[in-house]
């Protein structure tokens, strides 16, 4: 029997910024969003709507089922087989993810930092230290998201506050003329689609603390999260312009090769490469847990999370060593935005909102469920 | 058992901090620190590229008179870029590292081929930084500039770096365009990019031989000096003209990269000029289109200090100061209408931006127009307004000419 670690408010807000901050800070996908012009830093604002209005059946469910662990919320709703069936859908999911992310950061650092170390040595490198975070649990991640987080927040911050005088407004003009209401929202919703995040809650719901106000974590990570963003992609399209940006693998990377101040404030992107670093490594050590995790609970109540992590690790260095996913055409294919977000809608969206619906239909038969769970 | 995996676990660490695949000892790199680009008449491309000597060798140490020689150039042929910089390679016994590389020259010939390519070439390779600065040099022997006198610097990549900071801030007759710069002004609807210039300028004097170039069967020696003044006009990414200092500064005022300059006029009374020192400058543009024409309206706004003052009348008296800024207004009026005259004539090009601007203002007929729009530029009528106020006097309340009553 594993001992129940709790997780405080302000882990789950740190480990929800970690793991979606990511996203911009390695590719920024929100700039190659429809308007994909001068108004592309509206979408973080904007998508917040969309983020909220996705993320109401997970929070929903999290919120019915706190202290309760992801596997049994999975059979009280759905019953054992549909509810395995379900977790299986989210393995798939976080192996995906987990795929996604390794080969994103092997492919910056091949391209940006280390061009001549071998991908097998990169993805080895990247893995061995996720599997030893994930197999810690999810304590472990938690605490080490209250020093890793805080960095890449700080280094957000800084890179703004340092290259701000070079910030030329000049470029945002004119605002909200060529882009149309239509065309900034679906920006928006394609973006709010990336944050698969918020599934960390579910998982960790088994986590959660009663008394745990999940209004207020989502919330307070909502409004970090957005002005990072921002924070991130006005620097980066008025100091490298717009199409330049779009035109870059990682336009964040190449915006903090360009932030110098007084003369001697130069070549300052290896603290960009450090929080990147550290950041992504939590980020798949997350995914990495969640995926195991979700596995013990289909293989049955004798089986623990650390028994998967290493053989997760293994598919997904399997998976970045076979040559003919990792061409570049196909990793773009499922680096496009649309693609992520019709894979990620089942997981975050469509499955939320089935099991929303079983528990308003079944709604005394859960409770009674869970009460004798808690007890 | 945990003992065990310990000391196996820092043995593993130990071994990682010897390096990895991607180590570079700085012994082993040659640093480059600019690079020149040419293509000669049968498409061959030539490179040649300044290094850095970290050892403090000199070359050619027969050379001798100014000490040892801080960097030496290599160069390297080849149909393609990748072939010509695989050439290098055969010139120096060190790994080429451009990270440090300063400053990025290209001649003319390349310029007009087009930079489209060799853009794609730098934003692609990881090393390269978007810091170097892209200089179009003047003239048919590009190659002249290496021998040139680099003032005080032994480079000329740091050469070229200092010169851009201070002309900037002293003259504001050049544009000192980086890699990105030039990139963002290629991409950008409404713009075109421009480049920095340099051109080797001969100055012939008689003495000594101090290492420079000897021309054969003659007592002097042909030194040469560069040129940084004006800049290289682009249409989309080819090169299609320069424009000379003066050109270059009134380019500077409209799009808002003047610093600082002494201009003078003549004074009416006798042949003494007028000197002021811009202290600020501030453009704003308007733009309109009526019946198919763009009108483009400039105003200049500009704080003047007197540094010298060659007239007889009195300048503190209102209306003799008001008579020389009028004076300033008009000379500086002609000139930037002059500069986008060039480009509206001669090169067909926005190189000012004023399309930016029509968009801003006039977004929907932009989405008509913005595919021709260096057609409506060349036909757009050009209004410009200087409006100078002189601020200071320096420390003379009164002309050194006019009497004190």
């Amino acid at each position: 029997m594993e001992k129940r670690t709790v997780i405080t408010s302000a882990q789950l807000v740190l480990l929800l910024l970690g793991s979606a901050v990511m996203i911009p800070y390695t590719t920024m996908p929100a700039i190659t969003l429809p308007p994909a012009n001068q108004d592309v830093w509206m979408i973080p604002i904007l998508s917040m709507v969309y983020r909220i209005l996705l993320a109401l059946p997970l929070l929903f469910l999290v919120y019915k089922f706190k202290s309760i662990k992801v596997n049994e919320c999975f059979e009280i709703l759905m019953g054992k087989i549909i509810g395995r069936l379900f977790m299986v859908i989210f393995v798939a999911f976080f192996i995906f993810a987990q795929y996604y992310s390794v080969s994103a950061s092997v492919l910056f650092i091949n391209s940006s930092v280390y061009p001549e170390t071998p991908r097998w040595a990169l993805a080895l490198y990247i893995l061995v230290p996720i599997a030893y975070t994930a197999s810690k649990g999810a304590g472990t991640m938690a605490r080490l998201s209250a020093f890793i987080v805080p960095y890449i927040l700080v280094t957000i911050v800084v890179f703004f506050m340092i290259s701000f005088k070079d910030i030329d407004l000049f470029v945002l003009k004119p605002i909200f003329v060529d882009s149309g209401f239509a065309k900034l929202n679906l920006g928006a919703f394609l973006d709010a689609h990336k944050m698969t995040e918020l599934i960390i809650l579910l998982v960790f719901s088994g986590n959660i603390d009663k008394d745990t106000k999940l209004s207020r974590v989502f919330a307070i990570f909502l409004i970090v999260f957005t002005v990072s963003m921002v924070l991130m992609i006005i620097p980066t399209i008025t100091i490298l312009g717009l199409d330049v940006a779009k035109h870059m693998d990682n336009p964040y990377f190449v915006l903090t090769k360009q932030v110098r101040a007084y003369d001697f404030i130069q070549r300052l992107e290896s603290f960009n490469v450090l929080g990147w670093f550290i950041g992504i490594l939590l980020k798949m050590a997350l995914y990495n847990y969640m995926s195991s995790y979700f596995i013990s609970g289909i293989t049955g109540s004798k089986t623990t999370y650390k028994m998967f992590v290493i053989p997760v690790a293994i598919v997904i260095f399997i998976l970045i060593m076979i040559p003919k996913i990792n061409q570049y055409s196909t990793f773009q294919f499922l680096l496009n935005p649309k693609t992520y977000a019709a894979i990620a809608l089942t997981p975050m969206v469509v499955v939320p909102i089935i099991m929303c619906i079983v528990y308003l239909v079944r709604k005394d038969k859960v409770q009674k469920a869970i009460r004798e769970k808690v007890q | 058992m945990r003992k065990i995996t310990l000391v196996l676990l820092c043995i593993v660490v130990m071994l990682q901090l010897t390096g990895c695949w991607n180590r570079r000892e700085p012994i082993n790199l040659a640093v480059m620190n600019s690079a020149l680009y040419d293509i000669k008449d049968d498409g061959v491309y030539n490179i040649s590229i300044e290094l850095l000597n970290t050892a403090g060798e000199s070359k050619d140490k027969s050379s001798g008179g100014g000490g040892e020689s801080k960097s030496t150039s290599i160069q390297g042929e080849g149909k393609s870029i990748p072939e010509a910089i695989r050439d290098l390679s055969s010139s120096v016994e060190r790994r080429v590292y451009i990270a440090h590389n300063k400053a990025t020259f290209f001649s003319e010939a390349f310029a007009k081929r087009g930079m489209s390519f060799i853009l794609d070439f730098f934003l692609r390779d990881h090393e390269y930084r978007q810091s170097p600065y892209i200089i179009v040099v003047k003239g048919d022997k590009p190659e002249l500039i290496n021998d040139a006198s680099k003032g005080l610097t032994d480079s000329i990549g740091a050469y070229f770096e200092n010169i851009a900071r201070s002309q900037m801030s002293s003259k504001s007759d050049a544009a000192f365009v980086t890699t990105l710069e030039f990139a963002k002004d290629y991409y950008l609807d409404g713009k075109e990019p421009v480049a920095s210039v340099v051109e080797a300028v001969e100055e012939k004097q008689e003495g000594s031989d101090n290492g420079d170039k000897k021309s054969s069967g003659s007592e002097q020696s042909t030194k040469y000096k560069l040129e940084t003044s004006g800049l290289a006009a682009f249409k989309d990414d080819k090169f299609v003209g320069y424009m000379n200092g003066v050109e270059a500064r009134a380019y500077n005022l409209v799009v808002n990269k003047f610093k600082s300059a002494f201009i003078s006029i003549a004074s009416a009374e006798n042949a003494n000029e007028i000197a002021f020192e811009v202290i600020s400058s501030k453009s704003d543009i308007k733009t309109s289109m009526q019946q198919d024409k763009v009108t483009l309206d400039v105003n200049v706004s500009m704080k003047l200090n007197i540094t010298q003052y060659g007239a007889e009348g009195d300048i503190v008296k209102k209306e003799e100061l008001k008579k020389v800024e009028e004076k300033f207004n008009k000379k500086l009026e002609e000139e930037i209408i002059s500069a986008i005259n060039k480009a509206q004539k001669e090169f067909k090009s926005d190189i000012f931006g004023f399309g930016l601007f029509f968009h801003i203002d006039n977004p929907k007929q932009w989405k008509e127009i913005k595919t021709k729009w260096n057609d409506y530029f060349t036909d757009a009528k050009v209004n410009v307004k200087v409006d100078a106020s002189v601020y200071a006097l320096g420390e003379m309340k009164k002309p050194f000419v006019v009497e004190e009553d």
